[in-house]
C-alpha cells in the first residue's frame, strides 16, 4: 500500500493506511549477526520477539563507524514502509529508546520499570550509520529474566577538563603523602584515602539504588571557597568558623515533550532527540541521573555525545578544608567507619553521600531563590518529578498539588512550616516514614518549608519530627551515613524498579478543538482510516484575514505525527490553481510544521497555566511553527459536547469534500437543548487562490436550507487576543442537502454555495456538486 | 514519509548486495541499506551533540562550628555555571534570530 502525503488541499486525496516495510531479518535472544550497512544509511531489516517471561532486554551495537541505535516496541516505525523514503528526524520521533552516542559502540537495557517495559511481543530495531563509509557492523539482543542489580557507580577521577560546572583539579586524588590506615580505610597515601572515601559514599548510594546502567560522577577538588559561582554570597564564604565543603548535582535534566527549532538552513524542525519518550511523566523534567535508567542507556548515548566526557554527575570537593584559617583547621574524616566521638573532624563519605543523594535527582527545580525569578516558578513553566512528588496541606487539611497550583500559591506553600509534604505511595509507606500510620494528610512526609524561604534548602531536603529524616535534611548535626526516607523517595524520582502497569492505547476523538486563550483560531481534527488522521487549522493573518494549513499523518504513541512534504514541511499551505494540474500546489514558504499530543497534555506550560478548560475530552498540545513562529504551543479541548444525549442522528460531523482539491467543509453535528445542530467550517479559495474559510450554522441538519456564510475578520495567531475578540460579515451562502453520513460518492448529498471573499484579495467561488464523507462517518469513529 | 519518485536516483533503496565474510561477529546477514532524506551533515547535526541542558542548580554543604563547639552542616543550593552560560546561549541566540 502506497502512504500518500497530502500535496493537495485532500478533502482531496485517498488516504491509504500506512504500508510498513516488514523487517525480514529475527534476531534471536544471545545470538550476534553481523552485516554491512553503507555509509549515510538505515537498517530497519531487524526485529526481535521477545519471550514472556523475560524481565530484561539488552540491545548492543558495534560498527566499524559510529552507528547508531533505535528502538520500538509493538509496530514498526512510522514512515519506514516499502514506498517511504527515510527520514532521521522522523525516525528518531517513533523511537521508543535510543543510543547515539559518538562512539562505535551502543547499548540500551531496559526492564520491567521501563514506561515501555520488557514484555512479551515484537521489538523493531533500527540502525543508523552517519559515516560515508560502510560500517561493519554487530547486533545482539539478548533476552534474561535478571532483576537490575545495585546501580553501578563510576566514579572519575582523572579528568580535569572544563565542563562547564567550575575548576576541577584532580592532583588532589592521587595525593602522595603517606598515610596510616583510618576507620577503616586501607589507603596508604592521602589520594587513596579520598578515593576509598568517596568510592565508599558511592557504594552505600549504589546499594540503595538499582539500575543496569552505570552512572558516571565526575569526582574534582577545587577552592570553593574562591570560586567564583559561589563568591558572591557571604553565608557560603570560608571563615574559621564556616565553610563549604562540598556540592553537586545532576549533570543534565530531561524533558518529554514535543519541541521545535529553527535549523541551519533556517526550516523549522522537530527536535527529536531532545525529546525524551521514555521519561514516565510527560511535560516534566528530570534529573539526568534518573534518566539513564529510564532510558536505559547513558547520558552521552541519549544526546549523541561522546562518552567519555559526558557524566550523570559531578561533586566537588573543597581542597581548602584542613588549611588553619578554614573552619578553625578542621580537617576530613576518611574513615569508613564513623569518627569516634567527640568528633574532630568533618566526615567526609557523610558529606559526599548527602551531596551525591542530591546528584541522583534528590533536588527540585522550582525556584526559591527571591534573586532569581519568582519564588515558586517553576523551570521554564515545566514541572520537575521532584516538585511533582509534594503537595501543598492547607490548614483545613485540603491537599494540592505542589506543582498544580500558582506561584504565588506554592511560595506560600513553601513557607508555610509544616504544610509542604511528600505525596509519592512508596514513601509514604516506606518504614522510614514513623507517620505512615496517621491518617492522611497527616502520614506524608515533611519537606522543608521554613518561613522566610531558604534558598536552596527548602523543598530540597525533609524535615520534621516524627520522621527517620537520616540524611537528607537540611541542617545537620553529627554525621549521618543513612539516607533515611531519602531512599524510598529516590524511587519516585525515578529509581523504582516497580513494574510498570502498561495503559490501553487509544485513539484520539475526531472533533473540533480550539485552545480557549485563543479564541476564533482552532482545528479540525479527524480520523482518514485506521490511525490517519487530518488536522486542519483555521486561524489568522497577521491582518486578521482568514486563513487555513493543513496537515496529515498518523497518530503514534498518542501523537500526531504530521507527514511532512519534500521541504520539511508538514503544515501546509495550499494554493488553490484552477484549471491546472495538479489544481493545487503547496506555498512551502508560508508552511510550517505541526504536532498534537494528547500525552499527560494538562501536565503541559500551556495547558497548566490557571485557565478552568474542560476535562469531557483529552486536552492536546498543539505544537507548531509558522513563519517567524517557532514552537508555539497551544492547549486544545475539544469544542464538541460530549457524554449522553449530545449525539445527533444523524451525525454528519466530518470533513466533507467534492471530487475537486483546493476546497471542502467540516461539519460538526451535535444535539443540544433536545435538537439536532450542525456547525460547519467552509474551506475555500479567494481570488488569488489563497485559502480562506466561513462559518455556518444550522438548526434542522436535514433540510436543504440556504445557510449564511459568515466570514470573521479575527487577530493573529501570536497577538494578545483583543477584547471583543472578532468581527463577523455575511460573504455568501451554502445549501447543503445532507442525506446520509458516507464516504460514498454514488449517496445523494450534495452542496451549493455562492460565496465572495470579503478581503484585499476578493474573488467569489461557487460550487454546486456532490459530496461525501473524507473522514470515516463518527458512527465508526 | 516521503513518496518514492522512481527507480534511481537519491530516492531509490540502495541495497548492499556484497559484504565481507570476515567483518563482525556472528553470522553475517545481507540487509537492505535505506537512505534517509536529510543530507549526511543534517542528519548528524539533528543526532550528535544535541543541546544538553544543565541542571539549573547545584546543592552546597556548608559547615559552621557554634561557639559551644557544635558543628552542623547545611546544605543549599545555586544556580549551576553550566546552566547560567546555556540561558545565555539561548539568549544570544533568540536575540540573533531577531
Amino acid at each position: 500500500m502506497v502512504r500518500r502525503l497530502l500535496l493537495s488541499f485532500t478533502l482531496l486525496l485517498t488516504l491509504a493506511p500506512i504500508a510498513h516495510a516488514t523487517p525480514s531479518i529475527a534476531l534471536s535472544s544471545g545470538a550476534s549477526r553481523s552485516f554491512t550497512l553503507a555509509g549515510n544509511a538505515i537498517s530497519d531489516a531487524f526485529f526481535f520477539d521477545a519471550p514472556a517471561d523475560a524481565a530484561q532486554l539488552r540491545f548492543a551495537i558495534s560498527g566499524t563507524t559510529d552507528v547508531d541505535l533505535l528502538v520500538r516496541y509493538g509496530s514498526p516505525f512510522p514512515g519506514t514502509g516499502p514506498t517511504d523514503v527515510l527520514s532521521v528526524n522522523y525516525l528518531g520521533e517513533g523511537a521508543h529508546y535510543r543510543a547515539i552516542s559518538a562512539e562505535n559502540s551502543e547499548l540500551i537495557t531496559i526492564g520491567r520499570y521501563n514506561v515501555r517495559p520488557v514484555r512479551a511481543g515484537r521489538w523493531y530495531v533500527v540502525v543508523l550509520n552517519f559515516a560515508n563509509t560502510p560500517s561493519t557492523t554487530s547486533i545482539t539482543v539478548t533476552a534474561s529474566t535478571a532483576e537490575p542489580g545495585a546501580l553501578p557507580v563510576n566514579v572519575v577521577f582523572d579528568d580535569s577538563r572544563s565542563d562547564g560546572f567550575g575548576a576541577c583539579s584532580t592532583s588532589e586524588w592521587n595525593d602522595s603523602t603517606p598515610r596510616s590506615a583510618v576507620g577503616g580505610n586501607s589507603g596508604t597515601t592521602l589520594g587513596q584515602q579520598r578515593r576509598n572515601a568517596v568510592l565508599e559514599a558511592a557504594r552505600v548510594l549504589a546499594a540503595q539504588l538499582r539500575s543496569p546502567v552505570p552512572v558516571r560522577v565526575k569526582a574534582c577538588w577545587a577552592n570553593l571557597c574562591d570560586d567564583p559561582a559561589t563568591a558572591g554570597d557571604d553565608s557560603l564564604r570560608c571563615t574559621a568558623t564556616s565553610a563549604v565543603l562540598a556540592s553537586a548535582g545532576p549533570r543534565s535534566i530531561f524533558l518529554r515533550a514535543t519541541q521545535m527549532f529553527r535549523d541551519d538552513d533556517g526550516s523549522p524542525a522537530v527536535a527529536a532527540f531532545s525529546n525524551a519518550p521514555f521519561l514516565p511523566r510527560a511535560q516534566t523534567f528530570y534529573a539526568g541521573t534518573p534518566t539513564t535508567k529510564l532510558a536505559g542507556a547513558a547520558t552521552c548515548a541519549l544526546v549523541g555525545g561522546p562518552c567519555d566526557s559526558t557524566y550523570e554527575a559531578r561533586i566537588t570537593f573543597n581542597n581548602q578544608i584542613g588549611q588553619a584559617t578554614v573552619l578553625g583547621g578542621r580537617n576530613w574524616w576518611f574513615g569508613l567507619d564513623p569518627q569516634p566521638q567527640p568528633a574532630t573532624d568533618t566526615d567526609f563519605i557523610s558529606t559526599a553521600l548527602h551531596e551525591l543523594t542530591h546528584g541522583m535527582g534528590f533536588t527540585s527545580f522550582v525556584n526559591v531563590d527571591e534573586e532569581d525569578e519568582p519564588i515558586g516558578a517553576k523551570l521554564d513553566g515545566y514541572d520537575d518529578i521532584y516538585a511533582a512528588n509534594a503537595v501543598s496541606v492547607g490548614d483545613d487539611q485540603s491537599v494540592r498539588g505542589f506543582t498544580a497550583i500558582s506561584n504565588a500559591a506554592r511560595a506560600a506553600a513553601l513557607t508555610s512550616i509544616s504544610g509542604l509534604r511528600w505525596s509519592g505511595a512508596e514513601a509514604t509507606a516506606s518504614i522510614d516514614n514513623v507517620r505512615r500510620d496517621e491518617a492522611p494528610p497527616n502520614n506524608l512526609v515533611r519537606l522543608f518549608a521554613p518561613n522566610p524561604v531558604q534558598p536552596g534548602s527548602s523543598l530540597s531536603h525533609v524535615t520534621g519530627t516524627g520522621i527517620f529524616a537520616g540524611l537528607m535534611q537540611p541542617v545537620i548535626s553529627g554525621a549521618p551515613r543513612n539516607l533515611g526516607i531519602a531512599g524510598a523517595m529516590l524511587g519516585e524520582l525515578g529509581w523504582s524498579s516497580a513494574n510498570t502497569i502498561v495503559a490501553t492505547e487509544s485513539l484520539p476523538r475526531p472533533s473540533l478543538y480550539y485552545d480557549r486563550t485563543r479564541d476564533n483560531h482552532g482545528i479540525s481534527f479527524g480520523r482518514v482510516t485506521g490511525n490517519i488522521y487530518y488536522l486542519l487549522f483555521y486561524t489568522y493573518d497577521q491582518a486578521g484575514n482568514p486563513e487555513w494549513f493543513l496537515a496529515s499523518g498518523p497518530v503514534i504513541d498518542g501523537v500526531f505525527l504530521a507527514s511532512t512534504d519534500a521541504s520539511g514541511r508538514s503544515l501546509l499551505r495550499i494554493k488553490f490553481r484552477p484549471g491546472q494540474t495538479p489544481e493545487t500546489s503547496v506555498d512551502v514558504a508560508a508552511s510550517g510544521i505541526v504536532r498534537l499530543d494528547f500525552n499527560q497534555a494538562q501536565l503541559a506550560p500551556a495547558c497548566n497555566d490557571g485557565v478552568a478548560r474542560s476535562t469531557a475530552s483529552p486536552l492536546a498540545v498543539m505544537t507548531w511553527s509558522l513563519g517567524d513562529d517557532i514552537d508555539q504551543n497551544w492547549c486544545m479541548e475539544s469544542i464538541l459536547p460530549s457524554g449522553p444525549g449530545t449525539v445527533a442522528t444523524p451525525n454528519f460531523t466530518g470533513a466533507w469534500n467534492s471530487v475537486q482539491s483546493g476546497w471542502g467543509f467540516d461539519l460538526a453535528s451535535f444535539r443540544a437543548g433536545g435538537s439536532n445542530l450542525l456547525s460547519g467550517l467552509l474551506f475555500y479559495p479567494d481570488a488569488n487562490g489563497d485559502g480562506r474559510w466561513a462559518l455556518f450554522t444550522s438548526s434542522s441538519p436535514t433540510t436543504p436550507n440556504a445557510l449564511v456564510l459568515t466570514q470573521r475578520t479575527g487577530y493573529c495567531r501570536t497577538c494578545a487576543a483583543p477584547a471583543g475578540g472578532a468581527s463577523d460579515q455575511s460573504a455568501g451562502t451554502i445549501t447543503l442537502n445532507l442525506v446520509t453520513p458516507t464516504t460514498d460518492r454514488a449517496a445523494p448529498n450534495r452542496a451549493n454555495l455562492s460565496i465572495t471573499y470579503r478581503g484585499p484579495s476578493g474573488g467569489t467561488f461557487v460550487r454546486d456538486v456532490p459530496i461525501a464523507l473524507l473522514t470515516e462517518p463518527s458512527a465508526q469513529q | 514519509m516521503f513518496k518514492r519518485t522512481g527507480r534511481g536516483g537519491m530516492l531509490l533503496w540502495a541495497v548492499l548486495a556484497a559484504a565481507p565474510a570476515a567483518a563482525g561477529s556472528g553470522e553475517f546477514v545481507q540487509v537492505e541499506s535505506r537512505p534517509f532524506v536529510e543530507s549526511a551533515a543534517k542528519a548528524r547535526a539533528l543526532l550528535k551533540n544535541q543541546p544538553q541542558q544543565p541542571a539549573p542548580s547545584l546543592s552546597v554543604l556548608s559547615a559552621t562550628i557554634a561557639a559551644d563547639g557544635t558543628v552542623t552542616t547545611r546544605c543549599e543550593s545555586q544556580s549551576s555555571p553550566a546552566y547560567r552560560a546555556w540561558v545565555e546561549e539561548l539568549r544570544d541566540a533568540t536575540e540573533q534570530e531577531r
